[in-house]
């Protein structure tokens, strides 16, 4: 009876997800089912906390079956919906055909990653399955609030230390970080209600379908940005087998993967709706920047990183609106953030520092010495500096997601170089889990043009075009 | 404990150590020890398991230096079965032994630490590589010959940037099937702790089983489920994890010092844990304080080797 209620709270929010995304994506976009099943499972994943949440909010206790009930109704509306619609083609049997187009050789690298890539999600969550909860921050300030919320079904307050000591702890709890959102606690919440039993392995299990759901996402927009099946399917591989990521799921816990996970999908959906102005491209934007900022304080930072990506694509050919719409863009943030998150605003205007050597040493370290990414480190600057031989005009495409990761980036390096937060850089405390969140973007743009620089075979030229 | 005699010879000249041990039992574990000076210097713990055939880059050791007279290696088990170690010998410099160094070292395993949730490094510390660069150079000088290959064949072989992509990529599979390989023994070695096990259990058996089993024994004294618990320890990780053990109850621990509250936060019927090492000091009847506070009046409600709790009065 467990296993059954543990698999019901994971295919609620994939169903949740992705059945509305069915509804909303067209039947011949290419490679949909990954597509709308791993999008749909990170914001089915997303969803139903806040669900928990409206639930509290409403000073109802928290249930299983009260978001179950609602998820239920809103995947049976999505279900009539989409039963009404009479389907184009198998959305499977265009990802077919598709395949069926490439040569042999292709055709067995796609299968033997897709089998390397089954047996990964296999050992990961197995892993799951058999550890308690084992690392630092998860015990120190995200199953904590779980915890408590999941014994008294109720999200009762916590504060810092000081605040709990002067309220004696009437009615309050405490821990390392009491401001951070509550999505990921509720998420964990959400898997021990439906057991009714608080459980340290099961309750991690979200995070393997995050991982799958982002690879389902990430090859879907892949190849609606016009990737061929094996090149989507070698970058999908790429990410989802990179050590660290790999890691944060087998020891789940943490946001930073769910962090990463939206903010790629967020500039996923950023790129192809500049690229083909599909209206559910532009939904898909507007939830996970929203979402983003449920999931963790850095997911402030990070979405408003796609609004200078925008504005440079959109507009284009006016550089007064650019440069305005970017001034404009800057005064916000800085108001926003001193409303809504004053702890985040502190270091980068309080707390700079003279450029650390060490928090640049412990970025080269971390990611060019350490396995955490594999080769990808490398790949980066050589797909970055080949993709200058592509004509103008192509790099023209990538613009706008370029903005947003070279801002996201361009954050990174100037507060683990020039705040005190360069210790967790010298350290590796901080350079790690932060790498997270901007790995699935950056690995999607490296795809994009990695898939020009091989179809047009840059350099040396032989014919324009040829593939 | 295995000792190898190692006096009259330069350290130096011995880069490699090699250990073989037959048949370990699966918590094997292995501290090494440098003797110079009749004094045991540096400790190192092998991290890798099982120890059946291990190259330990000696020139990575602290203190492998001038003359070191024994090298001492301590092992450890639950098992009570005889162990048999089949070779520990010192070698030369020699290209096939840095070799199988690396080897040794890419095949190696230890359980998940903390720190791998902020970074991997992929290789042990007594590694005399980090893996990422070696595949690194690899891949480079296989661009190379790809490169050479183009140009000696006089326009017979075209280039294609297809070719550097399948190198690219096969150089990322070498290092992910380290990495796999690397799973796999994990979850050998998750699956011979917990499989079978419910969460209680899984906590009792698990990396912090002593401090679980403790915070369970202390929980069942406090009888009030809203009881404020303070927990008061030096050990950061230690006191963390008590007071995440404690929860549902209404558990305080605080990252920076002072461990104890100011006297004005604190109440009667407050609970304070005290966990070893502390600067804190109780005494089963007067009470608990800092050296810089006076003592508060508490009564000892449980107390053992390592932590006590008490009950403010």
């Amino acid at each position: 009876m467990e296993s059954v209620l543990v698999l019901l709270a994971l295919a609620l929010p994939i169903a949740l997800g992705g059945l509305w995304l069915g509804v909303l994506v067209p039947e011949d976009t290419p490679a949909r089912t990954p597509l709308i099943w791993g999008h749909g499972g990170l914001l089915g994943l997303v969803l139903v906390p806040q669900f928990l949440w409206l639930q509290n909010a409403l000073g109802l206790n928290l249930s299983f079956a009260l978001p179950a009930s609602v998820a239920t109704i809103l995947i049976l509306t999505a279900a009539i919906l989409l039963l009404r619609r009479k389907p184009v083609s198998g959305p499977t049997q265009s990802e077919l055909r598709a395949l069926r187009k490439t040569t042999a050789a292709q055709k067995w690298l796609f299968i033997l990653l897709l089998i390397l890539l089954i047996v990964r999600l296999a050992l990961l969550g197995t892993e799951i399955f058999l550890r308690p909860l084992f690392p630092w921050d998860a015990t120190m300030h995200w199953a904590t609030k779980a915890k408590v919320w999941f014994e008294y079904r109720s999200m009762l307050p916590f504060t810092d230390n000081l605040s709990w000591l002067q309220a004696f702890g009437e009615g309050v709890f405490t821990d390392r970080h009491p401001n951070y959102p509550s999505t990921i606690p509720l998420l964990q919440v959400w898997m021990n209600l439906a057991t009714g039993e608080w459980n340290e392995s099961l309750m991690n299990l979200p995070w393997l379908v995050c991982l799958a759901a982002l690879g389902g996402a990430f090859y879907g927009q892949l190849r609606i940005a016009g990737a061929e099946p094996t090149l989507s399917m070698v970058f999908t591989y790429f990410l989802l087998s990179m050590p660290l990521i790999n890691t944060h799921v087998a020891l789940a816990g943490y946001a930073d993967l769910f962090v990463g996970a939206a903010y790629g999908a967020a500039l996923m959906a950023l790129h192809n709706w500049v690229s083909g102005k599909q209206a559910w491209q532009g939904v898909l934007l507007i939830l996970f920047a929203l979402f983003l900022m449920r999931l963790k304080i850095e997911g402030y930072m990070w979405s408003l990183t796609l609004a200078p990506g925008l504005i440079v694509a959109l507009a284009a050919k006016h550089a007064v609106i650019r440069l305005a719409g970017i001034g404009l863009l800057c005064v916000i943030v800085l108001a926003l953030f001193r409303q809504v998150a004053p702890e985040s605003l502190h270091p980068f205007l309080q707390q700079f520092t003279p450029f650390s050597m060490k928090g640049l040493m412990g970025i080269i370290k971390s990611v060019f010495l350490h396995a955490n990414w594999h080769l990808f480190a490398y790949l980066l600057p050589m797909v970055a500096a080949l993709s200058l031989l592509l004509p103008l005009s192509v790099l023209k495409a990538y613009r706008g997601i370029a903005t947003s990761l070279i801002i996201a980036v361009g954050a990174f390096l100037f507060l683990f170089m020039f705040t005190v937060f360069s210790l967790g850089s010298a350290n590796f405390t901080g350079v790690g889990r932060l790498s997270i969140q901007l790995a699935p973007g950056l690995m999607f743009l490296c795809a994009l043009l990695s898939n020009e620089i091989l179809a047009r075979q840059v350099w040396p030229a032989k014919s324009p075009g040829h593939r | 404990m295995v000792t190898l005699l190692t006096t009259g010879i330069d350290a130096q000249d011995y880069p490699y150590l090699h250990l073989s041990i037959e048949s370990p039992p699966q918590d094997l574990n292995a501290v090494m020890s440098l003797l110079k000076g009749g004094k045991a210097t540096h400790q190192y713990t092998l991290e890798d398991q099982p120890l059946t055939d291990l190259w330990i880059a000696t020139r990575e050791l602290k203190g492998w230096n001038g003359s070191v007279e024994a090298i001492k290696i301590i092992f450890m088990s639950e098992e009570t079965s005889a162990l048999t170690v089949s070779d520990i010998s010192l070698h030369p410099t020699s290209a096939t032994l840095q070799l199988r160094s690396i080897l040794s070292d890419l095949g190696s395993f230890a359980p998940w630490k903390r720190a791998q949730m902020n970074t991997h490094t992929g290789a042990a510390k007594v590694a005399s590589f980090y893996p990422v660069p070696l595949v690194v150079t690899l891949m480079l000088l296989s661009f190379l010959a790809y490169g050479l290959l183009v140009i000696l064949s006089g326009g017979r072989l075209v280039f294609s940037w297809t070719v550097p992509a399948m190198i690219f990529l096969a150089c990322w599979l070498v290092l992910d099937l380290v990495w796999q390989n690397r799973l796999l023994r994990q979850l050998e070695h998750s699956h011979s702790t917990f499989a079978g096990l419910s969460t209680e259990e899984k906590l009792a058996a698990g990396p912090d089983a002593g401090l679980y089993r403790s915070i369970a024994t202390v929980k069942t004294h406090i009888n009030e489920p809203d009881a404020r618990v303070m927990v008061a320890t030096s050990d950061l990780y230690a006191g963390m994890r008590a007071a995440y053990f404690l929860y549902p109850l209404n558990a305080y621990w605080r990252l920076e010092r002072p461990e104890i509250p100011d006297e004005q936060y604190l109440r009667k019927g407050d609970y304070i844990l005290l966990l070893s090492p502390s600067r804190a000091y109780a005494h089963k009847d007067k009470g608990i304080r800092l050296p810089e506070t006076r003592m508060y009046p508490a009564e000892m409600v449980y107390s053992s080797l390592t932590m006590r709790l008490l009950r403010l009065k």
